[in-house]
Order: C-alpha cells, then sequence, then structure tokens
C-alpha cells in the first residue's frame, strides 16, 4: 500500500517522457528549406534568360575588329534589324554579307565599281528583309514596317564606306538610323 | 524527483527510446546543393551580361528625304535654316542658307573656311557646340542638322559630331540630325 502512495503520478511520467526525448539529437535534414529559394532562384533565371536572349545587345561582341565608338546619347537601345560593320566585313542579323578590307568595300561589290555607292550584297539582302517586314505588315497591321536599323560599326570604320552603307539602305527604304554606342558623359569618349 | 515503479520506468524507455535514421531515412531526397550552385552561378553571369547592355546605347538619326512640298511645320515665308556641319580632316565647316560660317559664328565667309578648326590635332568638339549654340539662339524653332564628313573620317568623330549638336548640357540644340551619304 505504501510503495503504490508513493508511486509517481502520470504527469510526472510524461514530462519524464518529454525530457528524455528532448536530450536526443534533431536529426539532419530538418534544417532551412531551401525549396522555396531554389523556386525563386529558378524562376529568376528563366526571367533573365528570356530577356538576355530578347536583346539585340546580346548580338553585340566586340573584339579588336569591332569596336564601338563613344557617344554621349541616353536613349535606351530598341528593336531593329542589326548591321554589323567591322573591319573586316558586314554582317546582317548574324549572316555576312561580304568581307570589307581594312574597313573598305571592294569596287567589284558595287554598282558602278570604285566610285558607286550601292553595295549590291547588302542591296539584295536589305531588299529581302525589306520585302519580308511589309509581308508581315500586311498580314499583321500591328507590327508596320518602320525602315530601322541598327548600325553597330568600328569607330575606325571611314565616312566612305558608312556612306556607301547608308546610301545603300536608303535605295531599300530604311532611312530610319540607330547608331549602337557606348555611353559615356563626354564627348569622343573616356580617353 | 518522483520515484518511478518499475512499470512506470518501463513506460518511460519504451516512450523515449531513440532509434537513430537509417541512411534510408536521411538520404531519400536528391542532393540539390550543386545544382543550386549552378543556378547561382548562372544568374550572377547573366546580371553581369545584363549591366554590360546598360552601358550601350543609340543614337539616332535619319536620312534627308526629298520633296517638293517642304518639311515641317515652317510656314514657307519663314526662312530657312538648313544647317550643315561637315567634318573634313582639318576641322569642321559649319553651313547655313547664308553661307558657310566663319570662325566664331558670327558671321559668314566665302572661300575655303574652316569655321572650327583642330586645336592641337584633336577636333574642337566644345568649339563646334559653341558655335551651333549661337546658331540656335538665332534660330530657336530649327531642330534639324545635316552632318557630313570626308571620305576618310572617322566614325568615332561623326557620332562626337553628333553629340555636340544635338545638346548642350540637357539643353536641345538640333536633335533632328539628318545623315548626308555621298553628297557633297
Amino acid at each position: 500500500m505504501a510503495e503504490e502512495e508513493e508511486q509517481a503520478s502520470m504527469g510526472a511520467v510524461k514530462r519524464e517522457i518529454r525530457r528524455r526525448i528532448a536530450k536526443h539529437p534533431e536529426p539532419e535534414g530538418h534544417g532551412l528549406n531551401i525549396y522555396p529559394m531554389m523556386d525563386m532562384m529558378t524562376i529568376l533565371l528563366v526571367f533573365m534568360v528570356m530577356q538576355f536572349a530578347s536583346s539585340s545587345a546580346a548580338a553585340i561582341t566586340q573584339s579588336e575588329e569591332l569596336r564601338i565608338p563613344y557617344s554621349t546619347s541616353e536613349i535606351e537601345m530598341g528593336e531593329a534589324t542589326l548591321i554589323q560593320i567591322s573591319r573586316n566585313g558586314i554582317v546582317v542579323d548574324g549572316d555576312t554579307i561580304l568581307e570589307l578590307r581594312n574597313g573598305l568595300v571592294d569596287p567589284s561589290q558595287k554598282q558602278g565599281g570604285g566610285t558607286g555607292f550601292l553595295i549590291t550584297p547588302l542591296f539584295r539582302e536589305m531588299g529581302r528583309i525589306r520585302d519580308l517586314q511589309k509581308l508581315i505588315e500586311q498580314r499583321s497591321p500591328s507590327r508596320p514596317f518602320k525602315g530601322a536599323v541598327q548600325i553597330v560599326a568600328d569607330e575606325r570604320t571611314p565616312f566612305r564606306t558608312l556612306s556607301e552603307v547608308i546610301y545603300t539602305l536608303g535605295q531599300t527604304e530604311f532611312s530610319n538610323l540607330q547608331f549602337v554606342t557606348n555611353k559615356t558623359g563626354s564627348i569622343g569618349g573616356p580617353g | 524527483m518522483p520515484q518511478f515503479s518499475a512499470q512506470q520506468r518501463a513506460f518511460i524507455r519504451k516512450h523515449s527510446k531513440y532509434e537513430e535514421p537509417g541512411p534510408d531515412e536521411t538520404d531519400d531526397e536528391l542532393n540539390i546543393i550543386p545544382f543550386l550552385d549552378i543556378v547561382v552561378n548562372l544568374i550572377m553571369f547573366l546580371l553581369m551580361i545584363t549591366s554590360a547592355i546598360a552601358f550601350y546605347s543609340q543614337l539616332e538619326a535619319s536620312l534627308p528625304t526629298y520633296s517638293s512640298g517642304g518639311v515641317g511645320r515652317r510656314a514657307s515665308d519663314e526662312p530657312q535654316l538648313n544647317l550643315s556641319v561637315f567634318v573634313t580632316q582639318n576641322g569642321i565647316t559649319v553651313t547655313g542658307s547664308g553661307g558657310k560660317l566663319a570662325p566664331g559664328c558670327a558671321t559668314t565667309s566665302t572661300g575655303d573656311v574652316l569655321t572650327v578648326p583642330k586645336r592641337g590635332g584633336d577636333y574642337d568638339w566644345e568649339g563646334l557646340r559653341s558655335c551651333v549654340s549661337t546658331v540656335k539662339g538665332e534660330f530657336p524653332d530649327e531642330t534639324r542638322v545635316t552632318v557630313s564628313a570626308d571620305n576618310l573620317v572617322e566614325f568615332q568623330d561623326l557620332v562626337s559630331a553628333m553629340d555636340a549638336v544635338r545638346e548642350e548640357e540637357g539643353q536641345e540644340l538640333f536633335p533632328d540630325v539628318l545623315i548626308s551619304a555621298g553628297v557633297r
């Protein structure tokens, strides 16, 4: 009888069980849950890849053959047909149209030879792009033909070559020129 | 400390028994840490490229249009400025309807004159800007300028000339730049 009276209560038993359980270490794997962070990062990654892919600036790679000039303009780059004029070639939307020698067009590539202004391969290519863009305009009036081109030219390109390209663009109804430049605070660039 | 009976001690042992989690319980999830590393590196790479994109800007220009009716809202009896900037290898010539501007841009001149000659072998872009600013003062409504250059003038110099005539300290001078290609 006396032994039964001294027996601990059920509450004390439960307290003891809790105390002993609390002594055990937490099993690994119950730490910080990184899944929400991973979800967020994956969404961020997809967003940035899409933004990068849709930007025409992604197609611009500066090199010794293509050094972009400096300008004080603050206008953000838009979207248009991209023409690159490097020291050794003219590239339209990623396709090399003709090769240049030290930034000059070979006379055989021009209508009228050395004194000519119309660059035949460029005229053909831009005519094709114009026809395509006008076809798109007919099918989808929300995408009108604006005659806009982005010109990424090497800073050493002689004006003669540039004027030949611009003249050819004018002949194919591309008269809205957007020169891509590096941003700078002072005229002529940083140095 | 309460005294537990043998029965209670057995009950406590049974319910507070700690079992080490087996390997199948702890390692049952895919280890995503390497994947997370790749994602973080990719994000940093793309962020750097995105900031590089922000370094680019664009300079807008158009080709001169030839039309019989004239361009713009100007009444036909108002004087046309027809401002033109020509970059040569020795300096810059600024012309208007009245003729070539003499150095200082206050008067016109005839003959082979450079409005803004080179200084120390370099183009004087600030001089050009100051010159067109003077012209702007007399023709505040005019916004167009035609820019052209010698055959061997480099593209950077053409861009600098366009910068000089477009604006001065945030104030627009002649923002509508026309590139005259093949016309001298």
